[in-house]
């Protein structure tokens, strides 16, 4: 299966929707596939969370749920999570979106 | 020691942030302007640039130090929480967004990573720690698919057991303490010996058509002959009935004693003897004359049957049906064993013979917690 490594990790917007008192926040997005992404931020999801996740590629716009299914703290003080993307509609979307950036790099 | 260059015009919150960074042992090179963070680049060379918002020029300022300074990482500081701004910032070139007010951990996480950031990874497949997660997802789900199945299985197997036992070869009976069982044609008797009854069963359905009382006897064996019917009392009497409708006494014996099994061969009346573990061969006069006497080949006779011109008893200790041999009924052509009493729950009591098939009658073991059972056996083939 193909790969690509970006240089720099995506930064990226979360919203809560399950949990309305928690503020907004960012991160990094550090590893995404069609399935879900990989997301290192300062500020730690709890596992079960439903978050909306907002990042900007190519000039397209994502907004996508996703479920915190890990939340593990690093050495250097960041919190890696890994959210899966709940809604079969967004993964198929996301994945012809990848399936084309692919191609194409 | 990690020396950084902080760049905020506030001469206030750059000596509070200098104090801070200098809790968590960075040492931070203040400056409020742009051209005295060239200086200090030029002359400190710290490692990386935190620039406090204070502005709204400072997309433009952030801008310039990352052109000027493309080798130090900038950290930005927004003045209030603003994710679309952070994010903002970022895709600018900023490597970290903190917002005031700063905690510790948040500025030692973002100082120790700055100039590593992690880079992207774009694939179709999900990252490897997922699939890590599917796997042991699946193995758990496996499993406990295994483990059910298994389950299931023996669930079956339980159940197809208990109906090949419930509805070939056995029957429960409408009482609970069986003694013996003897045949009569089309008709079945039964003796139970705690409500000192003889039950008459229909050999169809196994439905009672008859039951008769004796208030001063508790039958433990019978023999049925073609115009007589002969129990044997508890306590080793034998009596001698007709075959009317209340089996009225016609006789009793009182000259053997310990008698626990009888049966008939058309000629002699055989006996056991518990007391002494012998077989003996009687006439049927008025003394019941012994003509012979052998020793008993197994542990216990519980009922002695003739079937096909063969003495048969029952052995319920061993849980066997025994032929003897008709001339030397101390010796045993074969021994059959009785499977269905291997499970400890029935001990066999009573064995009978209906022209086709053994029978024979169990008692539950504790006596009295079920119902007693009828199981039919094959004939045995004799050895």
């Amino acid at each position: 299966m193909k790969k690509i490594v970006l240089p720099r990790a995506l930064p990226a917007k979360f919203i809560f929707p399950s949990d309305p008192s928690r503020a907004e926040s960012w991160g990094r997005l550090t590893r995404l596939s069609s399935q879900g992404v990989s997301v290192s931020s300062l500020s730690p999801f709890q596992v079960g969370l439903r978050a909306l996740v907002f990042w900007e590629m190519r000039g397209q716009k994502f907004e996508i749920e996703g479920r915190v299914l890990t939340n593990q703290r690093e050495v250097s003080g960041y919190f890696t999570h890994y959210l899966f993307f709940i809604r079969a509609t967004d993964r198929k979307k996301l994945s012809s979106f990848l399936i084309d950036f692919l191609a194409h790099n | 020691m990690i020396s950084i260059a902080l760049l905020c015009a506030s001469e206030e919150k750059r000596r509070e942030m200098s104090l801070l960074l200098g809790e968590i042992g960075v040492l931070a090179y203040g400056t409020p302007d742009l051209s005295g963070l060239k200086e200090i680049i030029s002359s400190q060379k710290p490692r990386m640039i935190l620039a406090l918002e204070e502005d709204k020029d400072f997309d433009f300022l952030a801008r310039e130090i990352i052109a000027l300074f493309p080798a130090n990482p900038l950290i930005a500081v927004l003045k209030s929480r603003d994710a679309n701004r952070a994010v903002h910032l970022m895709l600018l070139g900023c490597e970290e967004v903190l917002s005031l007010p700063l905690s510790r951990e948040h500025l030692r996480a973002a100082l120790n990573r700055a100039g590593k950031l992690p880079t992207a990874s774009l694939s179709l497949v999900p990252p490897a720690s997922l699939r890590g997660f599917y796997f042991y997802a699946f193995f758990f789900l496996a499993l406990f698919a295994f483990g059910l199945a298994g389950w299931m299985i023996h669930r079956h197997k339980e159940t197809l057991e208990a109906e090949r036992l419930a509805q070939k070869n056995s029957w429960v009976l409408p009482y609970f303490y069986p003694s013996a069982i003897a045949f009569d044609g089309s008709h079945c008797w039964i003796a139970d010996w705690f409500s000192q009854s003889l039950y008459e069963h229909l050999t169809d359905s196994w439905t009672v058509k008859r039951v008769i009382h004796f208030p001063n006897e508790m039958p433990v064996s019978i023999a049925v002959t073609t115009n007589a019917i002969w129990t044997v009392d508890a306590s080793g009497k034998i009596v001698r009935r007709l075959k009317d409708l209340n089996l009225t006494p016609v006789e009793h014996y009182d000259q053997v004693p310990q008698t626990t099994a009888i049966a008939f061969d058309g000629l002699y009346l055989w006996t056991y003897n518990q007391a002494t573990k012998r077989l003996s061969k009687r006439l049927t006069n008025s003394r019941l004359s012994k003509v012979a006497s052998y020793p008993y080949p197994g542990a216990q006779a519980t009922a002695l049957v003739f079937a096909h011109n063969s003495l048969w008893s029952l052995d319920a200790p061993n849980r066997e049906i025994l032929l003897h041999d008709i001339n030397h009924p101390d010796e045993v052509i074969s021994r059959t064993p009785l499977p269905e009493y291997s499970n400890g729950k029935y001990v066999p009591t009573g064995l009978g013979f209906d022209g086709k098939h053994f029978w024979t009658v169990g008692q539950s073991l504790p006596p009295g917690s079920a119902k007693a059972i009828l199981f039919k056996h094959q004939k045995p083939e004799p050895r």
